[in-house]
């Protein structure tokens, strides 16, 4: 899967999640995995909740906005976080 | 001026473990 900056994505149905700290653990139902996401992924996840359904553009924005990071670096990590959420299915994409 | 922004690291997921594979004793 391939994202862009306008691609928009939300949480899929089959997680819960916790925020421990400055951590965020997630618990995928289907999968039955469990993870941690550090302080950045947490903020990342935490805007998908609040605001369901987000480009991938307005979330670098939103990163920006809140951390220290040069936009080139925001965005190629970005891109390599939310296809990891995607690849354990904690993330699908909006038509 | 100082900068107000939090520090930055590479967003992470990380596996901690599959609750299907705990064995109940």
């Amino acid at each position: 899967m391939v994202f862009e900056p306008t691609t928009c994505i939300q949480l899929t149905r089959d997680q819960s999640s916790s925020a421990l700290g400055t951590e965020t653990i997630v618990l995928n139902y289907k999968k039955g995995n469990y993870y941690e996401l550090n302080e950045v992924g947490g903020f990342i996840w935490s805007l998908l909740q609040t605001r369901q359904v987000l480009s991938v553009q307005k979330i670098k924005d939103q990163v920006l906005d809140e951390f220290d990071v040069d936009e080139f670096i925001c965005q190629q990590e970005l891109l390599f976080f939310i296809g990891n959420l995607f690849d354990e299915n904690l993330i699908e994409t909006t038509a | 001026a100082p900068s107000s922004k939090k520090s930055y690291t590479t967003p992470k997921v990380k596996v901690l473990g599959n609750v299907k594979k705990l064995t109940l004793k």
